[in-house]
């Protein structure tokens, strides 16, 4: 058997039987290194060991032996060739980009916010899915649609310039379209960012909002009777590169009809100075809000935050305050207590701003008013702790006689809250901390430990300072609205375009 | 050289596939893996309930109505089964308690707890939803209600409570949930729910002796024939011997005048127009929006309003002031926990501002215990002393049973200016 298995590889190896294992093994290495490496050495070697064995055949010359060489290498080639080949292709994948061409640039907010109240038992929790040109079926329930908006929630406070709550979320509920949406979105356009408006095709849109239930299931996986709930269908036209933001809101409070409110904005239109912070208003609550008794407005017994729960009138004046000092300490509970705010000019304390109407119908852009970024003689141009506040005061009344007070009464006695007088004559909001409530200390007994809550709604610095370059912190100025939609406000923040930070 | 002949050829050619068979035979390996295996012998929702001790009296129903083959059967089906202390409360002790009811109207409620064709774990219920409608076997829909709740909401309200999600069908509270079986699911009510079948609120009164003096009063006063309209209401019933405690019988009614009195007030005061609540509605919107009590204006009447609420605890940390507070909530498993309707002058309940004993005559009929937040009451009365029976599902409303009197016939008359 053994034999047999040495004659096998005694005749591939060109050896006939007297060839001794030895010899075998070293032209078995020398073989595989003329394989590897068309080794023209050892090749000779290997004649040179036939014929000192006389393994071979004298006839066995470097041509036949050259010949078997480049047969192996044809074919050596050829594999080589071939697997290469296969490498190259297999790695080779064609993506499908998405393009919209000549888009338009959409951001949607669900500004239902009227809160579900005992009272109002009947009316339907406000999540939507948005569909932007439908298909429907024969019943009229949505089976497909170009875009789809899902799990549209109601509007958060802040909508911050860039989708910043997409690396925060745990959810699926979506605060604003496009929000967490895995789609395209704006370009730099003009120096404005605008990468949290969606791009859309331009032109004529069918949009349609429907009511879904408040699950994970995606739109058009519910049942079709979770579809059928159609709220809003109706056509919208954009134009090609124009930056439209759209408002679901409420439109009358006792016919609870509800409307879009869909505005084209300009800021990247109109000469903007970058040393200046700029904001517009627009009141879009519902008609009779303001009148409406507090049950309708929120949850019976449960305490106001703000001023703005009550509503605020038809026509406010708006005034700007701004301090400079943002130190403070962590209250223990739930919020802040401030330190050492300062105002930062006497022409910029409770200085009359513009004026705020209600117009939820209208798609008109209001104007935008500024303040400067640098407000001190002795500002170091980089970095500023600037804060503001805003005031809203009906018309006949001024901050000098303000007959309301900004600590308005936080009713102790029970779990909180504060007692709302103003009757919507009066409100705040404090652009310093998102969210936590702000406490000042007693003005009349210093160091007492006293603090009185600021009844002001509570925003992010509208003055942007983050490190960049060779500063930390750098502020930067920014463009801003305020939306007023029935018992809350709501800021929007854009950034702009700087030249790239000095780097050391 | 030698030549290489054909057999030399086949021989190796033999001999290369003798070696690679043998290299075939070594690397193939066949370890057992034990895979994890499901149980196959799940059982049916049927069996399920009918092998356990919590749910007997539900089973022995089903038999007795047929549905529990059905409920064997190819489903899937989505069970709100009632446990056997949901029984025994309302006095069905026995298996055998059942065979004499009516079997068409009992299985008419039962096919009412039975959705089929889906299988609803609690996930698949909508979040933060009132009275979202599922068709079930009995082909009229019953009302799921889920309240998340959430102590990242942003309310600025530290809340403890045993569970984060509140979950109720048609008024009955879902105590566990997410039982899979092999053609559905069940989940665990704490009550039964109790449809009522092309009724209207008006013919379930009629049809109650127990309620005769109501009805009597409602007739009177010209209250009786809407509540057979479309609705919905809510109807807070008291019984004959709370209105005769305080001399409201159906001679007196007969015997008044119309035009002296408010009938808006003295009757009207138990109805809720406009919309038709259970008493666990109360519970969602504590949880989901914080509302502390339901207001609600009379109907016709300018001076009073209708305040509802139910019982729950306050913790007020004096030493932190201002700062916001705990809060505490009851659980409300327990058919013992107050609820009240009150009627008030005032839009919120006694003691919420002010514990001025003069603001009691502003009260008229209102629950009344220890804690600070019941409307304060000269009259007692508590809408939840018996919880089963309330919640009462007409095709135009709901009815629940009251313990007191809200208003005295001296407290509604009209005065003269």
């Amino acid at each position: 058997m053994k034999q047999l298995i040495v004659n096998w590889l005694a005749t591939i190896l060109r050896c006939d039987e007297l060839c001794h294992a030895t010899d075998v093994i070293s032209a078995l290495h020398l073989r595989k290194k003329m394989v590897v490496g068309k080794n023209l050495k050892s090749h000779m070697r290997l004649s040179a060991l036939a014929r000192r064995n006389s393994l071979v055949s004298p006839s066995l010359d470097l041509t036949k032996a050259k010949g078997l060489r480049v047969r192996f290498n044809i074919h050596l080639l050829v594999f080589g060739i071939g697997l290469y080949g296969l490498m190259l292709l297999s790695s080779c994948q064609k993506i499908e980009y998405t393009v919209i061409d000549s888009p338009a640039y959409l951001r949607v907010f669900n500004s239902l916010n009227t809160q579900h109240t005992m009272e109002a038992k009947g009316d339907t929790l406000s999540y939507l899915a948005m569909l932007i040109n439908p298909e429907l079926d024969g019943n009229g329930i949505p089976v497909g649609a170009d875009i789809l908006g899902d799990f549209l929630d109601q509007r958060d406070g802040y909508a911050p310039p860039y989708p910043s709550h997409i690396g925060v979320s745990t959810s699926q509920h979506n605060p604003e379209y496009p929000g967490k949406e895995n789609v395209l979105v704006g370009p730099v356009l003009n120096g404005f960012d605008l990468s949290s408006w969606a791009q859309v095709p331009s032109g004529q849109l069918r949009v349609m909002f429907v009511y879904r239930p408040k699950n994970s299931v995606g739109f058009f996986d519910l049942s079709s009777d979770f579809r059928k709930d159609i709220l809003i269908d109706t056509i919208l036209n954009l134009e090609s590169q124009e930056v439209y933001t759209l408002n679901v809101v409420l439109k009358d409070m006792l016919t609870r009809e509800k409307t879009i409110v869909m505005r084209q904005e300009l800021f990247h239109k109109i000469p903007l100075s970058d040393s200046l912070v700029y904001i517009n208003f627009y009141n879009y609550s519902a008609k009779g809000f303001v009148d409406a008794d507090i049950s309708h407005k929120t949850p019976t017994g449960s305490r106001l935050r703000h001023l703005f729960q009550q509503g605020i009138r038809d026509t406010m004046n708006v005034f700007i305050s701004l301090y400079k000092g943002q130190q403070d300490f962590i209250n223990e509970r739930d919020g802040i207590i401030l330190q050492n705010s300062t105002v930062a000019s006497p022409y910029y304390f409770q200085r009359y701003f513009t004026t705020l109407r209600h117009n939820n119908f209208s798609e008109s852009v209001s104007e935008y008013v500024s303040f400067p970024l640098w407000v001190r003689d002795d500002e170091d141009g980089i970095s500023t702790d600037l804060w503001q506040r805003l005031y809203f005061l009906s018309p006949g009344a001024n901050m000098d006689q303000n007959p309301f007070d900004e600590h308005a009464a936080f009713y102790n006695s029970l779990d909180g809250g504060l007692v709302d007088n103003a009757n919507g004559n009066f409100a705040a909001i404090n652009f310093l901390r998102n969210g936590p409530k702000i406490y000042v200390p007693e003005a009349s007994c210093v160091g007492c430990n006293i603090y009185r809550y600021h009844a002001g709604l509570n925003f992010p610095n509208l003055v942007v300072s983050i490190h960049s370059g060779e500063h930390n912190p750098r502020s930067f100025a920014t463009i801003n609205t305020v939306e007023v939609i029935n018992g809350q406000a709501y800021l929007m923040t854009i950034q702009r375009q700087y030249a790239p930070p000095v780097l050391y | 050289m030698e030549k290489i002949t054909l057999s030399k050829m086949k021989l190796h050619l033999f001999m290369a596939l003798g070696l690679v068979s043998l290299l075939g035979l070594g690397s193939c390996q066949k370890p057992e893996i034990l895979l994890y295996q499901q149980n196959e012998e799940v059982r049916s929702v049927g069996d399920f309930l009918n092998n356990n001790f919590n749910y007997t009296l539900f089973s022995a129903a089903l038999e007795y109505t047929g549905l529990l083959d059905t409920l064997r059967g190819v489903g899937p089906f989505t069970v709100f089964a009632p446990d056997d202390n949901a029984f025994n409360r309302i006095g069905i002790q026995r298996p055998s308690d059942f065979a004499q009811m009516d079997r068409d109207s009992l299985r008419y409620v039962l096919a009412y707890h039975i959705v089929p064709n889906a299988r609803l774990m609690m996930a698949d219920f909508p979040d933060d939803e009132i009275d979202r409608r599922y068709e079930t076997l009995a082909q009229s829909s019953l009302y799921a209600s889920k309240a998340v709740l959430s102590n990242a909401s942003g309310r600025g309200y530290f809340i403890s409570a045993s569970a984060n999600i509140h979950f109720y069908v048609s008024g009955a509270t879902v105590k566990d949930s997410d039982f899979v079986l092999s053609n559905g699911v069940v989940h665990t009510l704490t009550k039964m729910m109790k449809p009522f079948p092309g009724v209207t609120v008006r013919d379930w009164l009629a049809s109650r002796t127990e309620y005769s003096t109501f009805v009597a009063g409602l007739k009177k006063f010209g209250l009786w024939d809407e509540l057979a309209a479309e609705g919905p209401n809510t109807v807070f019933a008291p019984s004959n011997e709370v209105l005769a405690e305080h001399g409201i019988t159906e001679e007196s009614i007969s015997e008044m005048d119309v035009s002296d009195y408010v009938g808006a007030r003295l009757f009207g005061a138990y109805i809720i127009y406009g919309n038709q609540y259970f008493i666990r509605d109360y519970e969602f919107y504590v949880y989901n929006q914080m509302q502390h009590w339901y207001l609600n204006p009379l109907r016709d009447d300018e001076e009073y309003n209708q305040i509802f609420m139910g019982k729950f605890y306050f913790n007020y940390n004096a030493s932190l002031d201002m700062l916001g507070s705990q809060f505490f909530l009851q659980d409300y498993f327990d058919a013992t926990i107050d609820y009240s309707l009150a009627i008030s002058k005032r839009t919120t309940p006694y003691y919420y501002f002010s514990s001025l004993a003069t603001d009691l005559v502003d009260f008229l009929g209102g629950g009344a215990s220890e804690s600070i937040y019941m409307p304060d009451a000269r009259r007692h009365y508590n809408v939840g002393v018996n919880m089963y029976r309330n919640d009462n599902l007409c095709d135009n409303g709901l009815v629940h049973e009251i313990h007191s009197v809200l208003v005295l016939p001296e407290e509604a008359l009209i005065e003269e200016d």
